[in-house]
């Protein structure tokens, strides 16, 4: 299986926040072979561990976000429709007319009702209808929806993966489980002997709805270090104003009051001596991220953040390069075979 | 039911100021349980232990909040009147041409200032009517920093409805109590905690530490839901008398989905009515618990209320004792 | 349950055709029509016809009258108007679309082996101020995403004038698979029809009084109208337009539903470019009843299709409007109900060959 190959399985996997449970089987037969334990707890984070196999070896904490955003059933109508709530920030301009998928009894196959521009005002189009008033189109009738998808099941957007040019792949929930898979990789790539401790992979829940996986596991887990990979904007023609890392230009490097500095600082190095590409970027409160909750959990826990660039980010059609991709994957790899990091952060 | 939510809903406890209601339920509560006890940030907790053996025992924590949105007095004018503070989500319009209660009984009434527009009802335009003649008369019964609250109190109305305040959240207590009642007579395997919380209408701060401290597997709120059935409400699938409504999602908290799909089962088993409930704007103590510690599951059972934080929140005790009845057969089970 | 025209419609579907462009779409039909007609040519315009001739006492070979049926090819798409200097694609719409439906999707840009894959990219939400996210983006802030590194990368898979159209599978769905959802429905559903009746008037041959002629239309999606030049080259004394249309069926539409699915093909009595001839709706309508076929009459007066042009061709011609009521055309996501489908095409066939059109 190649990197691309383990991103589109993974994204391919519904874990909309509240359902990171349901693909925890799935998880394990994808990535388990790599680890040496596998965990879960009571807000369905997965956490799989790989040991050095020394005594008393650091804990290193590796974080990606398995869930993803979404929607939620929340009301069903005349003529088989249905109406959601979002889980997660959904970005509401894509919708009309995009097709979703229904994880119900039975996988169910949806379109979001769009009004034909002949029946629309041009005022009409200028306006974007709340996601309140949206309804999907199922070809079921209520009844059978009753059945088939009641109040609370999750609806996601269809998968679509497609080649761009340059390496680039578009496609949805890259955030965040396209750095799960890079994380896989990085840490599949080290041997148990060079590793500078116990690798902790936490494929964290609830990321997108307040980052609630990683502020319990981190207080259970208690990793000497940790850190973060998510992703984060590329830039674009009209997010000039927020100096965004260009696509392709390799790993995005986030300097925050909630990071540790000295951890940011040899994450650095360490590409430096590796030959990895990246960006740094600053971000002057809140990152966003599952740093944020990790860095405060417990007695504190040092964190850094690595970010993968994404354009469209929160829509069906994400994209992300293999090049930035590749270069997530060996600060993995350099991350957690570097002496240097365990001996200053580690126990 | 009833008569024990008049007797709570006499009582102010105003996020914060939870002491007198907090003393009340210790009176009620303690007969009805082993051991109870006030944290550090005054959550009333009371635990009722299991029949299994110690080791083998799970910890349940259910959980209700004292405390109500009110009024933090801020300013006295020359002439008397009172300039004041919300504590907690005040709607102005409901809240306005209102008697209010402070602490050591005295009464008041809440206005707006002569000429406000509807539109332009806020904080700033209202102030209270202790009929002081002066500064210094008022002065002599109410102080900075003192709280107070629109009067409580309950009216019957068709069936088992009934319309006042505060339901948010002494249907909750109520339904606590009413459960404890219940294993009482019919104890359950497990340790069940009962949490009654300070400071749920100002952030959800006293649940949070409650839930660390009894570091439970599984922690179920009682709180009261808006619904989609009054007038011109917005679609919301969930309504008065419709039974038990099992919180999927607020705009705080995603619950367990497994726990919302048995109890969803045991009351299908059970017969008692129930409903799912997604609230689009709202929190509840549900949240603190799901990410206070190491995490535990979540879910939340929700009684059906019309026309919350006004003078005039309407529920069904229908619905309360669905939640009652629901509870014992899930922890039976 | 098995959809025996489902084949014909997903390959039309997916079929690269924006207006002025529909060589694929042509060719397409071409090579499913070849052997199951008298004779065909494609005319100077791009249009198809393909023809049935008639025989039998009535029919009269030197002086043959004509009956059109007509579908057109194109869909809406995208031209590239500009190539950035970092490598995105500005665009302009091919036909009319709201611009509601263009975010986040996937769209392939040129045809062949140019061919190219891309997304319409939309700010990211963490982004968007509060106003942007209750209001639309317009198309000219729009562009294409093909992953090119810059406006020179990009130039060797894309020039200015390229055309893109969406990038949709064709998905049954629903109970049974009783919908069906693709790109350019609108009007690839007409293509399939007239295919399907054209067969089946050449498997089982009758006496028709007149010659029929298949025009597979050009071009209707921007209002220039292949079909003028069709219908001119044809001569028709009558010509039934088949389309999709556009409905709003959704709960609480009420009066502006338009029509509804499952209710059979929509006769239009008037819309914005017709006054439709009254005699030949009442004629569809007894056929319709007596044959046991649904259809239904449109409730609005909105859109326009070829029957406008064919309709004030030459000395005029008498025009029968009949669609399929289809839900989100001019998006990725046209959704049809395939039972309406088949009772269209019965109609059609029932009204050719019982013709008693006064």
């Amino acid at each position: 299986m190649t990197l691309k190959d383990l991103i589109i399985s993974l994204c391919g996997v519904m874990s909309i926040s509240g359902n990171e449970r349901r693909g925890g089987e799935e998880l394990n037969k994808l990535i388990g072979g790599v680890f040496d334990e596998y965990r879960t707890d009571a807000l369905g984070n997965h956490l799989f561990i790989k040991r050095c196999g020394r005594p008393n070896a650091p804990k290193i904490l590796v974080d990606t976000h398995f869930d993803e955003i979404g929607m939620m059933v929340s009301g069903i109508k005349e003529g088989g429709f249905l109406t959601v709530t979002n889980i997660g920030g959904v970005d509401t301009r894509i919708l009309p007319a995009s097709e979703v998928v229904i994880y119900g009894k039975e996988i169910l196959y949806g379109v979001f009702a769009a009004k034909a521009p002949h029946l629309s005002t041009a005022a009409d189009m200028e306006k974007l209808t709340p996601l309140a008033e949206m309804l999907i189109d199922t070809g079921y009738s209520k009844e059978e929806l009753e059945e088939l998808c009641p109040l609370g099941t999750p609806v996601g957007f269809k998968p679509v993966y497609r080649d761009l040019l340059n390496e680039c792949l578009a496609g949805k929930a890259f955030d965040d489980k396209a750095c799960g898979a890079c994380a896989v990789f990085g840490i599949d790539a080290v041997q148990k002997k060079e590793m500078a401790g116990d690798v902790y992979f936490l494929f964290s829940s609830f990321e997108e709805t307040g980052m609630v996986g990683a502020r319990v596991a981190g207080f259970g887990i208690r990793p000497d270090y940790a850190l973060v990979l998510d992703v984060t904007h590329a830039s674009t023609p009209e997010t000039k104003e927020f100096s965004l890392p260009a696509m392709g230009a390799g790993v995005d490097i986030t300097v925050s009051p909630v990071t540790n500095r000295a951890l940011t600082g040899m994450v650095v190095e360490l590409c430096r001596e590796n030959g990895i590409p990246y960006v740094m970027s600053a971000c002057g409160g809140s990152t966003g991220t599952n740093a944020n909750v990790l860095g405060i959990s417990a007695d504190g826990i040092p964190t850094a953040l690595c970010s993968l660039p994404l354009k469209s980010m929160h829509t069906s059609a994400e994209v992300l390069s293999m090049e930035d991709a590749n270069a997530l994957k060996k600060i993995v790899s350099a991350f957690i075979k570097s002496k240097e990091i365990g001996e200053v952060f580690g126990r | 039911m009833l008569n024990l939510m008049k007797t709570l809903t006499a009582v102010r406890g105003i996020s914060g100021r939870e002491k007198t209601l907090s003393d009340k339920l210790l009176t009620i509560v303690a007969p009805l349980t082993d051991k109870c006890w006030t944290d550090s940030m005054g959550n009333f907790i009371a635990v009722r232990y299991g029949t299994a053996p110690e080791e083998e025992r799970g910890r349940i924590m259910l959980c209700a909040h004292m405390d109500e949105i009110g009024f933090l007095v801020t300013y006295i004018e020359d002439s008397g009147f009172i300039r004041v503070n919300a504590i907690g989500g005040i709607n102005w319009v409901a809240a306005s041409y209102s008697t209010v209660v402070f602490g050591n009984g005295l009464k008041g009434i809440l206005v707006p200032e002569a000429g406000t527009a509807p539109a332009d009802l806020k904080q700033e335009k209202m102030y209270i009517d202790i009929g002081a003649k002066d500064k210094r008369d008022a002065e002599r019964r109410v102080q900075i920093g003192d709280f107070c609250a629109l009067e409580g109190g309950i009216t019957r109305l068709c069936g088992r409805r009934i319309a006042g305040r505060p339901m948010d959240d002494r249907i909750g207590c109520a339904v606590l109590v009413k459960i404890a009642e219940k294993l009482k007579e019919e104890p359950v395997a497990d340790d069940i905690y009962f949490v009654f919380s300070v400071q749920e209408e100002v952030g959800v701060r006293g649940a949070k530490t409650a839930t660390f401290g009894i570091a439970p597997d599984i922690g179920i709120a009682y709180d009261v839901t808006g619904t989609g059935d009054s007038a011109g409400a917005k679609p919301m699938a969930c309504s008065v008398g419709g039974g038990a409504a099992i919180k999927l999602k607020d705009s705080s908290v995603i619950c367990d989905y497994e726990l919302a799909q048995d109890l969803a089962e045991v009351a299908k088993e059970a017969d008692i009515k129930h409903q799912f409930e997604i609230l689009v704007a709202g929190g509840t103590d549900t949240s603190a618990m799901q990410m206070s510690g190491s995490g535990c599951r979540v879910a939340a059972l929700s009684i059906p209320t019309r026309y919350i934080h006004s003078g005039v929140e309407m529920l069904d005790l229908n619905d309360a004792e669905a939640c009652v009845d629901l509870t014992v057969a899930w922890l039976k089970k | 349950m098995k959809y025996t025209g489902l084949d014909l419609i997903r390959e039309l579907s997916l079929a690269f055709g924006p207006s002025g462009c529909e060589d694929a779409v042509r060719a397409l039909i071409e090579e499913q029509i070849q052997g199951d007609c008298d004779s065909y040519r494609v005319d100077k315009a791009g249009n198809l016809i393909a023809v049935i001739n008639g025989r039998g006492m009535d029919y009269d070979p030197e002086n043959p009258r004509h009956i059109m049926i007509s579908s057109h090819m194109d869909e809406v798409g995208f031209l590239v108007r500009e190539i950035t200097e970092e490598g995105y694609l500005k665009f302009v719409t091919v036909g009319g679309m709201d611009p509601r439906v263009l975010c986040g999707r996937h769209v392939v840009v040129g045809e062949g082996k140019h061919q190219t894959h891309g997304v319409i990219a939309s700010k990211a939400i963490h982004l968007q101020t509060a106003e942007e996210r209750s209001k639309s983006t317009p198309v000219s802030k729009m562009y294409i995403d093909i992953g090119a590194k810059d406006r020179e990368d990009a130039q060797k898979y894309v020039t200015v004038g390229d055309y893109a159209v969406f990038d949709s599978d064709f998905v049954t769905f629903g109970k049974d698979g009783c919908m069906m959802k693709g790109k350019a429905l609108d009007d690839r559903v007409g293509c399939a029809l007239l295919i399907e009746i054209l067969r089946d008037l050449h498997s089982q041959p009758c006496d028709l009084p007149f010659d029929v002629c298949f025009a597979f239309t050009c071009c209707e999606e921007v209002g220039i109208s292949g079909a003028n030049v069709a219908a001119f080259g044809i001569k028709p004394d009558t010509a039934i337009i088949l389309e999709a249309t556009a409905v709003n069926d959704l709960p609480g539409a009420g009066r502006n539903a338009v029509s509804k699915q499952g209710e059979g093909g929509t006769l239009s009595l008037a819309d914005r470019g017709t006054i439709y001839d009254m005699g030949f709706i009442d004629f569809a309508r007894r056929t319709a009843e007596e044959h046991q076929l649904k259809c239904q009459i449109k409730q609005a007066m909105t859109g326009g299709t070829d029957a406008a042009h064919i309709q004030r061709n030459m000395e005029g011609v008498r025009v029968l409007g009949l669609s399929l009521p289809t839900r989100y055309i001019h998006s990725a996501s046209n959704v049809a109900r395939y039972e309406d489908f088949e009772q269209m095409r019965d109609l059609v066939i029932a009204m050719l060959r019982n013709w008693a059109l006064e």
